[in-house]
């Protein structure tokens, strides 16, 4: 039997077929961000809104060094990065606190104890060295978490680990991190919740979605 | 060489046997378990639908007249069970049912058990695999290897294959296809242990785990599928 020849759809079609779907869902995102955005008397929040819609600007990092810190709190940080906002970062230790391996096996207070400690500056995630974390995060949102939990705890953990594959897919383009982001977008665009996190996921998938290449 | 189809159905059960027992010195068994969350009406209305459609009734019956079939009541991972399979000294395992599979179970089939993968292991472990190889550019094919507690980790591929998809114009009959090719990928798996052939090591390090697409992207392989066939 012949070996299906790849080729006959050439990689820029391909491409092609990829970005042009990824436009119409940041279209998507940015129309139905605005008009739930912009109702919002946060500062905050209206910054988010004015961003979608516009050119957003590759992040520039700086030398890798041992690890990030910063004087913003984590949900302050994942506010400023989603709206392009400006931050400092300083070089700091490496974390102390380890990266969760089996989210699923901890309490969702503990697992987001952890997170919160690691990540307070939230831009860590990108390092080459978080992949694991960055792919546990991917199995725990499409698979322990398929079951649904609606207690709040489970909620924050769920919008946090969405932010750091958000952020982390906007950095260093991955098309699984970004297809998580599209299914959760896909099941939650009709009850998207009125929370922090939830709007700086909005600001950070519309950059992911404009990252990949 | 005695083997177990192990799955949830008679007939998938039986469609498989037929085949593996092509191999010279195979004796196939089918070993049924029960589908959670179905209850016998619905369970036989299934049997029916799939004697129909995988035409495997005759075949089933010739089994059954051998005394190689058997039902069990319990799950697959309920000690009784496990204790009633270790009963028959099968050889080798056939993955037809659908759950991850526990140590103890694995260990009750001699060897181990035998799962057909509709992706090419090491790159793409998990589900929609043959979407995922489309999407990003790669070579669609069925991997056959020994299966391990985790999602296709399992260390030892005995055989995988290229497979031409291009005929196929949109997901759903693409994936019929693959999984259709199970059988014969599973007779070939057993000729291969049965010959002596030397496995491949699944790197996990070499892949990647997949999950579920978004709908965005499935409709991005349907294009694809498409323009092939158009190409």
């Amino acid at each position: 039997m012949p070996i299906i020849d790849q080729a006959t759809v050439s990689k820029d079609r391909r491409l092609l077929l990829i970005r042009q779907a990824l436009d119409i869902r940041r279209t998507e995102v940015r129309e139905e961000g605005k008009r739930r955005l912009s109702d919002s008397a946060s500062f905050a929040v209206l910054r988010i809104a004015n961003i979608l819609g516009k050119p957003r600007a590759s992040m520039v990092l700086p030398e890798p060094g041992d690890w990030w810190e910063s004087t913003l709190e984590l949900e302050d940080f994942l506010l400023t990065a989603a709206s392009d906002g400006s931050f400092t970062l300083l070089q700091g230790q490496p974390a102390k606190i380890a990266a969760p391996t089996h989210i699923g096996k901890k309490t969702a207070a503990n697992a987001l104890e952890t997170l919160e400690m690691r990540y307070r500056c939230p831009l860590n995630i990108v390092r080459p060295a978080e992949s694991p974390i960055f792919e546990e995060a991917l199995r725990y949102l499409m698979v322990v978490d398929r079951a649904e939990r609606v207690d709040g705890l489970c909620d924050q953990l769920r919008w946090i680990l969405l932010n750091l594959v958000a952020l982390r897919c906007r950095v260093a383009p991955d098309i699984r991190g970004l297809d998580v982001l599209n299914v959760f977008w896909e099941r939650q665009l009709k009850p998207w919740p009125q929370t922090m996190l939830a709007w700086s996921l909005l600001g950070s998938y519309d950059a992911a979605l404009g990252s990949f290449a | 060489m005695k083997v177990a189809v192990i799955s949830s159905a008679m007939a998938e059960g039986a469609r498989i046997a037929v085949e593996i027992e092509k191999v010279s010195g195979v004796e196939a068994w089918i070993l049924v378990f029960k589908s959670r969350n179905m209850n016998p009406w619905m369970r036989l209305a299934r049997e029916v639908y799939r004697f129909i459609t995988t035409r495997s009734f005759f075949s089933a019956m010739r089994m059954a007249v051998r005394g190689r079939i058997r039902y069990f009541v319990k799950a697959i991972d309920d000690p009784a069970s496990i204790a009633k399979i270790k009963t028959f000294n099968f050889d080798l395992g056939v993955h037809s049912l659908n759950v991850i599979y526990r140590r103890p179970v694995i260990t009750a089939f001699g060897c181990g058990i035998l799962n057909s993968h509709i992706g090419l292991l090491p790159g793409y472990r998990g589900r929609c695999v043959a979407e995922w190889s489309l999407l990003e550019g790669n070579p669609v094919g069925i991997t056959v290897f020994f299966i391990d507690e985790g999602v296709d980790t399992g260390p030892e591929i005995i055989l995988q294959e290229k497979l031409s998809v291009a005929q196929f114009d949109s997901i759903a009959p693409m994936k019929a296809f693959l999984f259709g090719e199970d059988a014969r990928m599973y007779s070939k798996a057993i000729g291969a242990i049965r010959a002596g052939h030397s496995r491949l090591p699944n790197c996990l390090s070499e892949g990647r785990r997949y999950y579920p697409m978004s709908k965005l992207f499935l409709n991005v392989v349907e294009e694809l599928l498409q323009s092939s066939v158009r190409a």
